[in-house]
């Protein structure tokens, strides 16, 4: 599903970023992306979501080498990933219900089959009674979830998250894990990257500790709680 | 209204209906003006062609009896050739009032020997051997000539064709400057969307599929400018049509087909409008990572 092959990332003529970083992720794994601020978490899912490629090093994302694909090749292959970003990145002119509908209208989805669906998995997010709304009326968890059902409509492949529980409460990101969970359940592979340990501790999957742009270990399985 | 992804601005929803309005209401006077002076033309054009004069020089020492004679001559053999309408003699009257703006209304007291002159019309289409009855003339009154107004026919030609490049200079100098216009206009557009335009690649859209978003964005807004436009340009050529001076309203009209060709000029501009947001889109994204 994802292998990195001594990856070396930096931006411009600035600092290494990620340095020498391999790492192969199964099809159906869930994995977390730990670290503190800084390490180079969200770079390292820059890299997964095709926003970036590698100074050098290779990254292969379903059996392609990301460094030889054409622009419509990178557009359709992020149509197979779903990103939660840290900042939801909704667009704020549209409602939630077209926010979520995104993927599927980029893809070609015929606009009756796209509003039963958007339609379903907001309700099932819990937001079945802000189908219109802004996002800027929203709360911040709304919001959140909003960006979720964006990420997830589609059926990616590989979902990536980042820092996907900075902005609710303890509560809120034990039920969004399970979200995670569920899907995970359905076939997906998930990253989830966080620097929240007391809740990675808590969920039984495999880590991948990054610091100073370095991958130092990929931690075995905890025992179950 | 279309649907699109992109959230609505002043660039589309002010300046572009006014500039592709703007650019459709001169290219509109252009195409109109062009349209309607080439009608002008071709109306000249037409009454040239359907009419000569044959000019008759007076023989020598001849009296007034034979000089009739002749005329008649020339006159029966005129109107037995095919294809001629009418053909009249003119009269000293006539022929003095033809030569006024160049000699003065007082010429005619100056008894200058006039040759006389036949102005035949003929019947339009109608294709006549000039150099052959030009000998059967000469056999009724020697020296006898025609005059077909080739000078004339030759003048208008080419006036109509100065008429037609200039009036296609002007419209691929507008629409050359309505198209850079509107790349202007886009690139600022793509500069204010670059964070939607960020979100749509991320989440799997295609080139093609923004830059249709953008085209969408513009079209009902450029539609309505070049309706608009072209509207503005109609109104103001009917005005003049009519009221400028020493221009009557036949002399300047448009055929029914003409119209409807003028009607064209709205979605065609939109669609020029169009592919050209889509050429600056498509260009610019590729600069993109």
């Amino acid at each position: 599903m994802v292998v990195f092959e001594d990856v070396l990332l930096r931006y411009g003529a600035g600092p290494d970023i990620l340095q020498k970083v391999s790492f192969s992720l199964a099809p159906g794994s869930f994995h977390f992306l730990v670290g503190q601020s800084g390490a180079g978490k969200s770079s390292l899912l820059r890299v997964l979501y095709l926003a970036l490629k590698p100074a050098s090093g290779r990254v292969t994302l379903f059996g392609r080498d990301i460094a030889g694909l054409s622009r419509a090749e990178t557009a359709t292959m992020r149509r197979r990933i779903g990103v939660v970003f840290q900042d939801f990145r909704l667009l704020g002119h549209l409602s939630a219900v077209d926010n979520v509908a995104l993927p599927l209208r980029i893809a070609g989805t015929p606009e009756a089959e796209l509003r039963k669906n958007t339609r379903e998995l907001l309700s099932w997010v819990g937001l079945g009674q802000h189908l219109e709304a802004l996002p800027a009326t929203l709360s911040g968890g709304q919001q959140q979830r909003v960006a979720i059902a964006r990420a997830v409509i589609g059926r990616p492949n590989l979902l990536l998250a980042d820092e996907p529980t900075g902005n609710v409460d303890d509560r809120g990101a034990v039920r969004l894990m399970h979200l995670f969970e569920e899907l995970n359940r359905l076939g997906t592979t998930v990253v989830i990257a966080t620097h929240n340990e007391a809740l990675v501790g808590r969920f039984p999957h495999r880590q991948l500790r990054i610091e100073d742009g370095q991958l130092r270990a990929v931690e075995p399985l905890p025992a179950p709680a | 209204m279309l649907r699109h992804d992109l959230p609505p601005d002043r660039d589309a929803g002010f300046f572009l209906p006014a500039i592709v309005g703007f650019m459709v209401f001169l290219a509109g006077l252009a195409l109109a003006g062009r349209m309607a002076t080439e009608n002008l033309l071709a109306r000249w054009q037409s009454s040239i062609e359907s009419a000569f004069t044959v000019e008759l020089p007076p023989g020598p020492e001849e009296s007034q009896g034979a000089a009739e004679v002749r005329q008649q001559a020339v006159l029966a053999v005129i109107a037995a050739t095919p294809g001629v309408a009418s053909a009249t003699l003119l009269s000293d009257a006539e022929k003095w009032r033809l030569l006024s703006p160049w000699l003065g209304t007082e010429a005619a007291s100056l008894d200058l020997p006039l040759p006389d002159l036949v102005a035949v019309a003929t019947v339009p289409g109608a294709a006549i051997d000039l150099v052959a009855l030009t000998g059967r003339l000469q056999a009724a009154s020697p020296g006898a000539s025609i005059d077909d107004h080739g000078r004339w026919r030759g003048a208008i030609a080419g006036l109509a064709r100065a008429a037609d490049l200039a009036a296609l200079g002007l419209l691929l100098l507008i629409g050359a400057a309505a198209a850079a216009t509107v790349v202007f206009v886009t690139r600022a557009a793509l500069s204010s969307h670059r964070r939607v335009i960020e979100i749509l690649h991320l989440i799997g859209a295609h080139d093609g599929y923004i830059a249709g978003q953008f085209q969408r964005h513009a079209l009902v807004p450029g539609l309505l400018g070049a309706v608009a436009g072209s509207l503005a340009a109609a109104a103001a050529f009917e005005a003049a049509r009519r009221w400028l001076p020493g221009v009557s309203p036949d002399q300047l009209s448009l055929t029914p087909l003409q119209w409807a060709g003028f009607a064209l000029l709205a979605p065609g501009a939109t669609l020029l409008a169009s592919a050209t947001v889509r050429y600056t889109v498509l260009r610019a994204l590729k600069r993109l990572v």
